[in-house]
């Protein structure tokens, strides 16, 4: 019985790692692509190593928003096509309709949409800042019918 | 004999063994007189070895992660790590079904590991920049879920110091109530198996979750003024939890859990002792014009008032019980300080220490000769150089502490005498 158990707990973990696999990658494979200005710099995460932070324009919530939500609360930015960049048209707290749109979640005053980190090496991480503060950069996005994103790649421009 | 002297003599014993200053026969005849299983004590050691072992090994596969093998395939990474994690933990069963239980554990510490690492990788390898606090509550969650399967307290404390990690990082959101769970169901598996790690565990967890709460609800980083009342009601809060500690160590040993008896009563020690020290130092500022401070019976009114009052009388009416009198007085003098504190402000400082002297005191009484020492002298140390300037002031209190130890070391003589 004892041994039983424990299989169901390793298989568990197995499988919940297959979840997350599959929450992380959706996104990915059904999204639409897009493309929003960013910029970044050079942190580091103490359990996955090295990324860069993205900055988006779009990050800043309105003060009026700010204000009245507590960290946390579930935001939608509706984005709108401006030759071939998407950038903000508003921020609301019910899903926009034939809009594509970004989730995001409200901290202080700025709204996290989970497309804040990118993953490289370090030497990699200062190149692209350097290369980034020079010309300017994007960053392509893959996002969902219900607003959640990833980030593909970023682009100099 | 003592359980503290038992403890100390049965590592002696191994030492003076492995030194070779004493042959097996001797000082297996020496253990059966005090009732010492030495060669549990010998098998205790190797364990904690093998798990510090394996804890510098998963560091060294999260540095490994951190490297970003970007060269590498997604999925030759996972497939990687998850295969690491699949072998560690069927490792760990097979072990565990020929009898070798002391390995399979460490194995399944290691697992643990291994699982958050395979959470790491995977919100690295998709750039999951958000809610990473999601990934640890999972991590929190499939940990628990073999460690209650292996019923093993020391998969329980690392799962729990998982938890408190992912209650920690959530702070920023919110207070998460969920920790209640984790904490409820460690505290059912240290009835089941006895642990110091998990008691030790479990005290702080209990010990954090207030604060943070209290914190919370106190809107603790928006002004100076609600700091200084925050902090305040911290010590006083954490005084009374530490002397609530000490006194279930009592109940415990009653009970003859004695691994969690003397674990509580160090942890509850040694925070007790800390916080006072701190509030000794920095509580009395010479700025006490805050008016809410100085109404004394607000703290009282208070959800952490009442749970002040709820630790302080338990814990008086359970050392009375255990007619630890000299300790109970302590709890008395905590019942009202909330009130004094708050009458006598501008003196608080003056207040934490002659609390610290007797504290000092009283534990030189009950064989804790080291720390009480120790107490009076930093108490002794910090009055000199911060009341330094107002020779009168502290010259009245060194004169009270004087007294203080002298009456306690009187009893004692007394009580020796008498025996």
């Amino acid at each position: 019985m004892r041994v039983k158990i424990l299989i169901f707990a390793i298989i568990f973990q197995i499988l919940s790692l297959i979840a997350m696999l599959a929450y992380a990658y959706a996104p990915i494979y059904f999204g639409k692509e897009i493309k929003v200005d960013v910029t970044l710099y050079d942190p580091r995460d103490l359990l996955r190593g090295n990324y860069v932070s993205l900055n988006y324009d779009f990050s800043a919530l309105p003060i009026k928003y700010a204000d009245l939500q507590k960290p946390g609360t579930k935001i939608y930015l509706a984005l709108k096509d401006i030759n071939g960049t998407y950038v903000k048209d508003e921020y609301n707290f019910v899903k926009p309709k034939n809009q594509i749109f970004l989730t995001g979640r409200i901290y202080g005053n700025r709204v996290k949409f989970g497309i804040e980190a990118f993953f490289m090496p370090i030497d990699k991480a200062l190149q692209i800042e350097r290369d980034i503060r020079q010309k300017g950069a994007w960053a392509i996005l893959s996002v969902m019918d219900n607003g959640s994103a990833r980030i593909k790649e970023i682009v100099l421009k | 004999m003592f359980f503290l002297n038992k403890n100390f003599l049965a590592n002696e014993l191994v030492k003076w063994r492995n030194e070779g200053l004493l042959d097996r026969v001797s000082s297996e005849k020496i253990a059966a007189r005090y009732d010492i299983d030495l060669q549990n004590v010998s098998d205790k050691k190797s364990f904690i070895l093998k798990l510090i072992a394996y804890l510098f090994l998963a560091l060294s596969l999260i540095t490994l992660v951190g490297a970003n093998w970007e060269e590498m395939p997604r999925a030759v990474r996972l497939l990687i790590i998850i295969s690491i994690l699949a072998f560690v933990n069927l490792s760990a069963l097979f072990m565990l079904k020929n009898g070798r239980e002391s390995m399979a554990i460490s194995l399944f510490f290691l697992g643990n590991f291994c699982y958050g690492i395979a959470i790491a990788l995977i919100a690295q390898i998709y750039h999951l920049g958000e809610h990473m606090l999601n990934g640890v509550l999972l991590w929190a969650v499939g940990a628990f879920i073999l460690s209650i399967a292996t019923k093993k307290s020391i998969l329980i404390t690392q799962s729990l110091a998982i938890a408190l990690l992912w209650f920690l990082m959530d702070i920023e959101l919110r207070v998460s109530h969920e920790f209640l769970i984790f904490m409820a169901i460690s505290f059912y598996m240290l009835l089941k198996d006895e642990s110091k790690a998990l008691t030790v565990m479990l005290f702080i967890s209990i010990f954090v979750y207030i604060i943070c709460n209290m914190a919370n609800l106190s809107s603790f980083e928006f002004s100076q003024f609600m700091w200084y009342i925050t902090i305040n009601q911290i010590v006083l809060i954490g005084l009374s939890y530490s002397l609530f500690g000490i006194s279930l160590s009592l109940v415990a040993q009653k009970f003859n859990k004695i691994k969690i008896a003397v674990a509580l009563r160090w942890i509850s020690l040694i925070t007790g002792i800390v916080i006072l020290l701190f509030a000794m130092s920095f509580i009395s500022h010479r700025n006490y014009d805050y008016i809410d401070l100085n109404n004394s019976l607000a703290f009282y009114g208070r959800i952490y008032g009442v749970l002040h009052i709820v630790f302080a009388t338990f814990s008086l009416i359970i050392l009375a019980q255990f007619k630890r009198y000299y300790v109970a007085i302590i709890a008395l003098f905590l019942l009202f300080l909330p009130f004094g504190i708050g009458y006598f402000f501008e003196y608080s400082n003056a207040i934490y220490s002659i609390l610290s002297v007797i504290t000092g005191a009283v534990l030189i009484k009950q064989d804790y000769l080291k720390l009480g020492l120790s107490t009076i002298f930093i108490v002794a140390n910090v009055r000199y150089f911060d009341l330094i300037g107002d020779y009168i002031g502290t010259s009245l209190l060194f004169l009270l502490f004087a007294v203080i130890v002298l009456v306690v070391s009187r009893n004692k003589k007394a009580i020796k005498n008498e025996s």
